[in-house]
């Protein structure tokens, strides 16, 4: 992040206040870092069973952007977070995700940035690995990006899909997008409503088209259990309400051309 | 999931998938690759890495590790991008491993397809 040129000013760990790490000071608090500090947002890395609390106190310090990257976050945490986010008037993104990128701005996440060039394509994505791939293709055939977000791929996410297009919608780096969906969920389908309404062009690709109901496919979020959650449902209603849809990810590329 | 899709469209079916998640290891990779490709009944393997914080020497490592431990000799394709790529892709070349560098994933498939047709 920092060789992104990401403005990060300190880390907090309960416990290592007084200690540095890259020339960055550590805190005990939240709320010492943002005393001494100029700082609207924050990345969690803490273990499963303490995320909560330190979305929390991030949220309660007044941080008004939290990425949290960890997985195997419990449900009813990521329900109270996103509660509690909302209350605050807060965007938290995640968790299970690899953050966000806008390019030329900063990195606040775990995405390997020399995949990125700045540009007027945005990227929502369910997967990591999906959205990196996403991000490569357009890079090679000279389509950078605006901003890249991940919003996990838990079955609860701090931030939905149709969340991220509404920001795309209204953020001027943006022309078009690129939303990468997969099984499980109704996620797409509430983005299909929004896309109904959208000015700006959307690309979908939704992965999962050869899956078996049932089984989880390695996120928490990725499982079908009911016909709106599989590949064929969501392409429907994406198809529907106007997106231009591709059948592998190599195929994105030319469709965002046609479109835009 | 993405990937499955994209070797059913050149004729490989899935015998099973395994998402490996974050924090990997050689350890980890090592009884990744063997879950995935040990069994009789899978006749080849696709792995696909993309090191965001995830060390890709380290699962270069278990890889290669389980190909020689197991005497894996079934036709297996490594597409890995990422951080300390150049150092993996070395290892696993070293080791007469198949590996595809590019982004698309398509083309791991249509590799491992010709691997198998032969």
């Amino acid at each position: 992040m920092l060789e992104y040129g990401t403005k990060l000013v300190g880390g907090v760990t309960p416990g290592k206040g007084g200690q540095w790490v890259e020339d960055l000071p550590v805190y005990d608090t939240v709320r010492e870092a943002v005393d001494r500090h100029e700082a609207n947002a924050s990345i969690i890395f803490v273990p499963a069973s303490s995320a909560k609390d330190a979305a929390l106190e991030a949220l309660e310090a007044g941080l008004r952007l939290v990425v949290i990257i960890t997985e195997f976050v419990p449900i009813q945490d990521s329900m109270e977070i996103k509660r509690r986010a909302t209350l605050s008037g807060a965007r938290v993104i995640g968790p299970n995700c690899p953050g966000l990128l806008s390019t030329g701005v900063g990195k606040l996440g775990i995405m390997p940035a020399d995949l990125y060039t700045p540009g007027p394509v945005g990227i929502v994505a369910r997967s990591a690995t999906l959205s990196y791939e996403v991000a490569g293709l357009l890079t090679e055939v000279g389509l950078g990006q605006s901003t890249a977000v991940g919003v996990g791929g838990d079955a609860v996410t701090c931030t939905s899909l149709l969340e991220i297009l509404r920001h795309f919608e209204d953020d001027q780096q943006t022309e078009a997008v690129v939303l990468v969906g997969e099984i499980g969920g109704v996620g797409e389908q509430q983005a299909a409503s929004f896309i109904r309404e959208m000015e700006k062009p959307v690309v979908a690709f939704v992965a999962g088209r050869s899956i078996a109901p049932g089984k989880r496919f390695g996120h928490a979020g990725a499982i079908v259990r009911r016909e709106e959650g599989t590949a064929e449902a969501k392409i429907a209603a994406l198809s529907a309400a106007g997106a231009a849809i591709a059948l592998t990810p190599s195929q994105i590329p030319s469709l965002l051309r046609e479109i835009m | 999931m993405a990937t499955m899709d994209l070797m059913r469209l050149v004729g490989l079916e899935p015998a099973n998938f395994l998402d490996t998640g974050g924090g990997i290891t050689r350890h980890l990779m090592y009884r990744a690759v063997r879950f995935v490709l040990e069994p009789a009944e899978v006749k080849a393997g696709l792995i696909n890495l993309y090191g965001g914080i995830n060390p890709m020497v380290e699962a270069a490592r278990g890889i290669i590790e389980a190909v020689r431990d197991l005497k894996i000799k079934k036709p297996l394709v490594v597409k890995l991008l990422g951080n300390q790529q150049e150092e993996a892709w070395r290892l696993l070349e070293g080791a007469g491993i198949a590996v595809v560098k590019t982004v698309r994933t398509e083309e791991a498939a249509e590799l491992l397809a010709r691997m198998v047709e032969r």
